[in-house]
């Protein structure tokens, strides 16, 4: 699989995790809201193309490859001290830092994270803005389309053994296989 | 009912591990992978010993963070020289492992942390990393029905069940996966009745 499906699929899964409540045990879907998406577009798409100018001009000359970890820490300690100063204007007298247990920071941080892991050494600029849209649809896909499926799976006589989690990962595999011709080779037929 | 709390955030925070399990599409992959997550949980664990209290600070998180990088890119600098194929395939996945949930998820714990404590959470890091070691083998196992643990094509490999390569087969395999455990609990729990 190419760098376009893998930022599409991580995009999907993380916020599987958040907005269906895997990870809070809530069964309650937690709407978007439109800012949050364009901001999380501008970031990721800001962050993509930084790491991949940072790539491939510092780690690949050097050879320094092995420190790509480094350099992501470096870029979401960025990433997480702008938030907190953001939030601490937002919301005046929550000490600095709490910002980090906002939802739509979780949310974003594994957004950020991933366009960074999935912007290769070789991509180029339209690489780059190619996976990071293909993020954002994965954001698209999980947050619009799969909360239509949830409300319609309620309404399902599931066996017990597959009600909640299972059958919300079951339903999400249907959609990234219904979504797994999505990847480059799509997207140079569709050009061409 | 306390067992019964952590039981459930334990099975939350497996939930936190879908990147790494969707990322982990060969054994030779998931070796890495969990050898890595492995070493982030115990820094992790032992970082949180040290600290007195149970509030979260910003700086600590920012201290760890960067900590777990420097002992990431350690190991991938020991992939590199064990097998550079590998790592090639490796280190831009291994990228996610700091901003697993599930690190994010035991620093906000509230329990005790004594020796005891340490001690469990180790136990359950192997658990995790085996988790996604397992989930590895079983996705190359269900796609060629043969497995490799240094990254070469098997010979009398045969395609079985392609679609577990992609991370849909993951979300599947995970899906049934918890089915099966609760019938498997539910059974067992009728049973001991």
């Amino acid at each position: 699989m190419n760098d376009i499906g893998y930022s599409f699929y991580l995009i999907f899964t993380s916020n599987i995790m958040f907005s269906w409540g895997l990870l809070n045990q809530s069964s309650t879907v937690k709407k978007q809201k439109p800012n949050d998406f364009f901001l999380m577009a501008f970031l990721a798409l800001a962050y993509s193309i930084g790491f991949n100018l940072f790539f491939s001009a510092v780690l690949v000359p050097m050879r320094l490859l092995s420190l790509s970890p480094v350099l992501c820490a470096l870029l979401i300690s960025f990433g997480f001290l702008l938030s907190s100063v953001v939030h601490k204007f937002q919301s005046k007298g929550k000490p600095f830092g709490s910002a980090i247990d906002a939802p739509w920071l979780k949310n974003s941080l594994l957004f950020i994270v991933i366009a960074l892991v999935s912007s290769n050494s070789g991509s180029s600029i339209t690489g780059v803005i190619l996976i990071s849209a293909s993020a954002l649809f994965g954001y698209f896909c999980s947050s619009i389309f799969l909360e239509a499926i949830i409300s319609r799976i309620e309404l399902e006589p599931i066996s017990p053994f597959f009600k909640g989690a299972p059958i919300r990962l079951i339903s999400a595999a249907l959609i990234a296989l219904a979504f797994s011709g999505i990847d480059l080779s799509f997207f140079i037929q569709l050009f061409n | 009912m306390n067992s019964k709390i952590e039981s459930r955030e334990r099975t939350t925070m497996l939930y936190g591990l879908l990147p790494l399990l969707i990322l982990s599409d060969s054994l030779a992959i998931g070796i890495v992978l969990s050898v890595s997550f492995l070493f982030c949980y115990i820094v992790t664990t032992v970082f949180l010993l040290f600290k007195k209290d149970n509030k979260l600070q910003l700086r600590f998180s920012l201290i760890l963070f960067f900590i777990i990088s420097i002992c990431l890119s350690l190991i991938l600098s020991i992939t590199r020289i064990i097998n550079p194929f590998l790592f090639e395939l490796v280190f831009l996945k291994v990228c996610v492992i700091p901003l697993v949930p599930v690190l994010f998820k035991i620093q906000f714990t509230q329990n005790a942390k004594d020796h005891e404590w340490g001690l469990r959470e180790l136990l359950y890091g192997l658990l995790f990393s085996f988790t996604i070691l397992f989930t590895g083998f079983l996705r190359e196992f269900l796609v060629s029905f043969s497995f490799s643990a240094i990254f070469q094509s098997a010979d009398k490999a045969f395609p079985l069940f392609p679609m577990f390569n992609q991370p849909a087969g993951a979300f599947l395999l995970i899906g049934l996966a918890l089915g099966l455990g609760r019938y498997i609990k539910q059974k067992k729990g009728k049973s001991s009745e």
